[in-house]
């Protein structure tokens, strides 16, 4: 194949970062508003193409993880399009693709990281440029801007704590990424620094990764933020932090004692709280913010205590995350904000495309049959169960029956209940033709979502491999 | 220069290079976390992260970029907050924060348990 794609290959996904970057800087300068939209977006889906024909040649983890980034980055500059414009005065519509772009760049460029400055310094660049974005919101709601800021705050709080536990391990250690991390800590077991260092180091990743309890930053800048940036910080920033997170797992677990079991109590803290908080919210933003915080710690838990079994599975279920996450975002966002649950009464009337979607996202979530949530879910239960942490399968499906709760609340509300006079449901009027674009990328995350509920047998042998390279590559396993 | 080192035990004067470098580290984030004054808690931030900038120097290339990331985050802070000042004309937390409450108690911008019950 790749005698087929020879300028592709010498291109490789590694560049996807820097074209993303490179075009975010031109388009800033770009005088046209709607017209740099149509570049950015152009530009977004060229370098996901790009990124996919890589990961088809190159193999790895890597590239396929970079390359399903750039494909949700795309989605989601394509779905903001509408949201964009709906939702800011047209002069801050300059400022906002560079940023999605910018922003992009960064989450591709965090997951294809090795060392640790890199890692952190991409990081650092999805979160401003999104956290930027969000704090545009204010300019509808003054609730927005102190949310922002406060995001602002936490997460920079946490990038510190990454910063000095990455400088810890490599003051004492030499260790300047992932890759080289197994061989000196082994070196060094129970050194007081190196742990101070892995332990700010994961607590930093956590924060960002809105992992329960540094996950406060991420619900009332879900519940007061602008609507696409819902799907942006809800889906993509996270996502990439969590990444980077299992990926230390892995590096670390075998070679530190105690380090994967600190993780995966820090991942089931996680599934508790979220599954709690969801479970009491009655604002749709916020109960979805803490679903995917319980999502996460499942995933963190999976990947710390299941082995290269467990590893894959919670590699599938980071997928899975992906789409649900564009899934039940997209649908939000188009939503009026704020939005209590109750502005679902009767979506399934006002619109049953999105209606679907919303229904299919959340059957994932919860992990019904049939979705790729389910056998995300199942996989994961079965490795824990194979490494001998029954109560660790017994806490994922307990977290999975809780989600039948509040997903089957909204489940009830958006399908079955009729549009009720106490909330303003009707949505602002659609003016742009470009208010519709949210409708393709839906559409691909929805046929996406069910087509892995049918047939997941290509995306599990992918996220076998994935498992296989992460391990390689690190030279260990949980 | 040579590079820091913690595993060098003889090597003093980097240890209390890495002591200052820590206790500027805890001093950012206790005045981030501590403070009711969002531009105290952004400067307790940008010193905790100016403190582990300064931890990884000598182990990795390409700090340069981080630097830039730090400012811009920084900056970030700061414009925000100036947003904030205007929106809220504090910039006190506490304060903030009972302006939001007293905005949802008149139903602009509902939170968790209000305008959504089932009843």
């Amino acid at each position: 194949m790749s005698a087929l794609v020879p300028p592709l290959a010498a291109l490789s996904v590694d560049t996807v970062p820097a074209l993303l970057l490179a075009a975010a800087g031109i388009i800033a300068l770009l005088p046209f508003r709607v017209f740099g939209l149509w570049v950015g977006a152009l530009v977004a889906l060229g370098a996901a193409g790009l990124a996919v024909v890589s990961a088809m040649v190159q193999g790895g983890y890597h590239a396929p993880a970079m390359a399903l980034m750039a494909v949700t980055v795309a989605a989601a500059l394509l779905s903001a399009g509408g949201a964009i414009l709906r939702d800011l005065p047209a002069e801050k519509h300059t400022l906002v693709v560079p940023l999605v772009l910018a922003g992009g760049a960064g989450a591709v460029g965090a997951v294809g990281s090795d060392s640790f400055v890199a890692l952190l310094t991409w990081l650092g660049l999805t979160f401003a440029a999104y956290l930027a974005l969000a704090a545009q919101g204010g300019s509808r709601d003054r609730g927005g801007s102190a949310a922002a800021l406060q995001a602002q705050i936490q997460i920079g709080v946490s990038l510190a704590m990454a910063l000095m536990g990455a400088g810890l391990i490599g003051q004492t250690t030499g260790a300047a990424g992932l890759t080289d991390l197994a061989t000196p800590l082994s070196a060094a077991p129970g050194n007081r620094s190196v742990l101070l260092g892995l332990g700010l180091l994961a607590i930093g990743l956590s924060g960002m990764a809105a992992v329960a309890p540094m996950h406060l930053w991420a619900a009332p800048l879900q519940a007061r933020g602008p609507s696409y940036g819902l799907v942006l910080l809800g889906t993509i920033a996270p996502l990439a932090a969590l990444a980077g997170l299992v990926r230390l797992v892995v590096a670390a677990g075998p070679v530190v004692p105690g380090f994967a079991l600190a993780l995966a109590l820090l991942g089931a803290l996680s599934a508790v709280i979220g599954s709690l908080q969801a479970m009491a919210g009655r604002d749709f933003r916020r109960v979805l913010a803490y679903a995917l915080t319980a999502q996460a710690g499942v995933a963190l838990l999976a990947v710390a205590l299941g082995g290269a079994a467990g590893l894959s599975a919670g590699l599938f279920h980071l997928v899975n995350l992906v789409l649900v996450g564009l899934l039940v975002w997209l649908v939000a966002a188009g939503l009026p904000s704020p939005t209590p649950t109750l502005a679902l009464d009767g979506l399934l009337r006002r619109s049953p495309f999105r209606a679907a979607c919303l229904l299919v996202g959340l059957l994932s979530l919860l992990g019904a049959p049939l979705t790729a949530g389910f056998l995300s879910k199942w996989r994961m239960i079965e490795a824990l169960i194979a490494a001998g942490h029954a109560w660790a399968a017994a806490l994922v499906i307990l977290v999975a029956l809780a989600s039948v709760f509040y997903c089957g609340r909204l489940i009830e509300r958006a399908v079955f209940r009729a549009q009720g006079a106490a909330f303003p449901t009707d949505e602002p009027p659609r003016t742009h033709p470009l208010t519709l674009v949210p409708t393709p990328s839906l559409a691909l995350a929805l046929a996406v979502c069910l087509y892995l509920g049918l047939e997941a047998r290509g995306a599990l042998a992918v996220a076998g491999g994935a498992a296989q390279a992460v391990l390689a590559g690190v030279g260990g396993g949980p | 220069m040579a590079p820091l080192t913690l595993a060098d035990p003889a090597d003093l004067g980097a240890r209390a290079l890495m002591v200052l470098v820590l206790i500027l580290f805890l001093a950012g984030l206790g005045l981030a976390l501590g403070s009711q004054h969002v531009v105290k808690r952004l400067i307790g931030v940008g010193l905790a992260q100016a403190a582990g900038l300064v931890a990884l120097i000598g182990t990795a290339d390409g700090l340069g970029a981080l630097a830039a990331v730090q400012a811009g985050f920084l900056a970030l802070g700061l414009a925000t907050a100036v947003r904030v000042h205007e929106a809220y004309g504090t910039l006190e937390v506490d304060r903030v924060d009972a302006q939001d409450e007293a905005d949802t108690a008149h139903g602009l911008a509902p939170g968790d348990g209000d305008r959504g019950d089932d009843a």
